[in-house]
């Protein structure tokens, strides 16, 4: 067989299976308009729901096939059972890097081991755990408690979740060692004792983390402003979806600058002119990544503030003390938080002024957060009762973990005390006391209440979530004090080593750190034994259908009979 | 996956990955093995210097000589000859404000034939060219992309043998070899 004849018959081929697909492709789209049809007639917003529906049955058990289905209730399980897993895995990192801190020497792990536990556990636990919490719980639970009129995008947001997906595993596979930060030029020297060899993979792998949170950020936003019911006014949606708002309009703004920032980093290995030329500085780059790396703690923590309102009326069976002042003050922390970023560069030379600025406008957001905070107090305050079920525990500790972290916080943006403290432990116990009790343990709190519908009426094991809880509190606050406390004394962050001076504290956060993960191991048990059992509940959940309105009535009717105070 | 055991089988998979992740990172396939040993005892030191042009590495007389003569193309890829146990200082100054590396493997003792083959070409031993397999001394971020930069860096070669050095952007143009003699006079 001559040259021409090969190109001419693999040229044929070539085209049958391109016609192939076409066909087949033809054959899906026109079923899948006829079945988008036949679902907007029986009254689904989207084809896959009511697909799964008729092939399942009405209450919806988990299985593989959230995997392929793409409503909005498959994809809100494939973000929360996605994140749990990558909570487990980043937190293992964590444990192991604790127990390797047993002795001052790194003897037990390598440095250069102890850095790419470090950047891992950093990176996952924000992109992959919070975010894909915030995420999985706003697809889950918006589409009914808002209920959907259509919901036309869910081939777009599995789309989204896959690229997520596939960024977070992509950057375990780099064995990146460059820090959440990715500062240039540490990230560009892809050697040992750089940021890793593979570092250009994990600067390739947050571009697709970063593309795609938008793209489900803009679905959700489209979700929530376009295709809620109609009888829901903007003025009385609930606290959750307007939380959830605050924070995906957070994420879209700010996510570019760093978006575009590693698009230039990325070219800089290649041909380095943006970051480390005499005539440009590394410094850009950190303004760039802290433009969006501060709002990012933000939307770990805002979606959080929206369920723990939810969880707390939930359970003292009354409405939010002020709707008004919640809302104001989520939409004050959008605002103010998008002014302080430069607090996290308060060490870098950005000059007095700008110092002045961001401390001040530091001490500013301080007001919001302390508007939701005495907001969710004063709604403990005036109800009737408080159950203390498990998720309100872990709502209770959230509260109390964020005042402490919280005025951690507004002490290192003090210029004077920053100076002192940056770059110690103190700044580690500051953001651990509030992603640990708040953003951890409010994802508990959720996936607890929801259990029984993931579960299809199988109910936890009371016993063992509370041990779960206290075992988790204990743990946080034993490691984020002593952190705090070593930190004040000037213990450093972020080595694979100390000073032998730093023992007994180091010692505490190890112990804080290894019952953390005994208390992660109780919930990974409680949830496997209690899948087995029987069904005992009903599936619904009061979290997904619960609406402002029947929710006023009911705290109108309690005032009644209680006599109203 | 049924309903049933929903809770077991997110149990086994958080543990596999766990475990997968464990295993990936601590044998850690990052590790050169050309990095430097912190408590190196090195016996002599020595000198390499030169100036990075794409065209091929230059043998000058590095910061010292303040002019560039391009038509000197006759040190063009020097082979440098040191004893076993030596600190080599590396000296590089910028010549074309093209990015560079100073990258060096180990090939394998010092044969006559390892030799030839390495003259004859260099892409013999495609293995070398891994991240596991070579080193970066001098990287892009660090010899700037402005003419006349100068960078010092040192490596102590303690192994005997023939290493090859490259810059990872030029490889095909900017090569030699330092050979390690075994015999330490």
């Amino acid at each position: 067989m001559s040259t021409e004849t090969l190109l001419i018959v693999s040229g044929i081929l070539v085209s049958l299976v391109f016609i192939a697909s076409f066909y087949v492709y033809y054959l899906y789209s026109t079923r899948a308009e006829l079945l988008s049809h036949v679902a907007e007639d029986e009254g689904y917003s989207d084809r896959d729901a009511y697909v799964r529906d008729s092939l399942y049955g009405k209450p919806r058990p988990l299985s593989w096939s959230i995997l392929f289905y793409d409503d909005a209730k498959s994809i809100g399980l494939r973000y929360i059972f996605t994140g749990l897993l990558f909570m487990f895995v980043a937190g293992a990192f964590g444990v192991l890097m604790r127990v390797s801190l047993t002795d001052p020497n790194p003897t037990i792990l390598t440095p250069t081991i102890y850095n790419i536990l470090l950047t891992q556990h950093a990176t996952l636990m924000i992109y992959m755990f919070a975010i894909g919490m915030a995420m999985g719980f706003a697809y889950y639970i918006l589409p009914s408690r808002l209920r959907l009129k259509r919901d036309n995008m869910g081939h777009l947001s599995s789309v989204a979740y896959w690229m997520w997906v596939l960024g977070g595993s992509l950057f375990v596979l780099s064995k990146s060692s460059m820090r959440w930060y990715m500062y240039p030029p540490l990230s560009l020297q892809l050697t040992p004792l750089g940021a890793g060899s593979y570092n250009w993979l994990a600067v390739m792998a947050m571009e697709l983390v970063f593309m795609g949170m938008v793209m489900a950020s803009v679905i959700v936003l489209k979700i929530i402003f376009i295709d809620r019911a109609d009888d829901i006014p903007l003025s009385r949606m609930p606290v959750y979806a307007w939380a959830v708002v605050f924070t995906l309009i957070m994420l879209v703004s700010s996510a570019p600058p760093l978006m575009v920032g590693l698009g230039m980093l990325f070219y800089d290995f290649f041909n380095p002119i943006f970051f480390v030329t005499a005539t440009s500085t590394p410094l850009s780059f950190a303004v760039l990544f802290w433009f969006w790396g501060h709002p990012i703690v933000y939307i770990a923590v805002i979606p959080f503030f929206g369920l723990m309102y939810d969880i707390i009326t939930r359970f003292t069976e009354t409405k939010v003390y002020s709707y008004f002042s919640a809302i104001l003050s989520l939409g004050l922390l959008l605002i103010l938080s998008e002014l302080v970023w430069g607090h996290h560069l308060l060490n870098s030379g950005l000059g007095v002024d700008w110092v002045i600025f961001f401390t001040t406008m530091s001490f500013v957001v301080v007001i919001p957060s302390a508007l939701t905070i005495f907001n969710m107090i004063a709604t403990l305050w005036t109800a009737k009762k408080i159950r203390l079920t498990t998720p309100m525990l872990f709502v209770i500790n959230a509260i109390f973990d964020f005042i402490i972290g919280g005025v951690m916080g507004v002490m290192l943006a003090d210029d004077p005390i920053n100076q002192a403290v940056h770059g110690t432990y103190f700044v580690t116990g500051h953001f651990h006391f509030i992603f640990v009790g708040l953003t951890l343990g409010v994802s508990m709190a959720t996936f607890y209440l929801l259990f029984p519908t993931f579960s299809n009426g199988r109910v936890y094991d009371e016993r063992l979530a509370r041990w779960h809880f206290y075992i988790t509190a204990v743990g946080s606050f034993l490691m984020s004090f002593s952190w705090a406390v070593g930190g004040f004394l000037g213990m450093p962050r972020a080595v694979a080593g100390y000073f032998a001076i730093f023992q007994p504290y180091q010692d505490t956060a190890i112990l804080g750190g290894v019952i953390i993960g005994i208390g992660q191991l109780v919930f990974l048990y409680n949830i496997a034994a209690s899948w087995s059992k029987q069904p005992v509940t009903d599936p619904y959940n009061i979290l997904e259908y619960r609406t402002e309105t029947n929710q006023a009535l009911t705290s109108e009717s309690n005032q009644i009979i209680g006599g109203g105070k | 996956m049924t309903a049933r055991n929903g809770g077991v089988a997110f149990t086994i998979i958080v543990v596999l990955v766990i475990s997968m992740a464990f295993g990936y990172i601590l044998t850690s396939g990052t590790s050169s093995n050309l990095v430097p040993p912190t408590n190196a005892v090195t016996k002599h030191v020595g000198n390499i210097t030169m100036w990075a042009d794409a065209g091929g590495w230059e043998l000058k007389q590095g910061p010292a000589a303040t002019s560039y003569d391009p038509s000197a193309t006759s040190l063009i890829n020097q082979i440098f000859y040191f004893n076993e146990s030596t600190l080599v200082y590396i000296n590089l100054t910028e010549a074309d404000g093209a990015p560079h590396t100073f990258t060096i493997a180990y090939d394998g003792a010092n044969t006559s034939s390892l030799y030839s083959s390495i003259t004859t070409g260099i892409y013999q031993n495609p293995t070398k060219y891994e991240s596991s397999n070579s080193y970066t001394i001098i990287s892009i971020s660090q010899l700037t992309q402005n003419v006349g930069h100068f960078v010092s860096k040192t490596y102590p070669f303690e192994k005997p043998g023939i290493y090859t050095y490259w810059c990872t952007v030029h490889p095909t143009s900017m090569y030699g070899l330092i050979i390690i003699n075994g015999a330490s006079s």
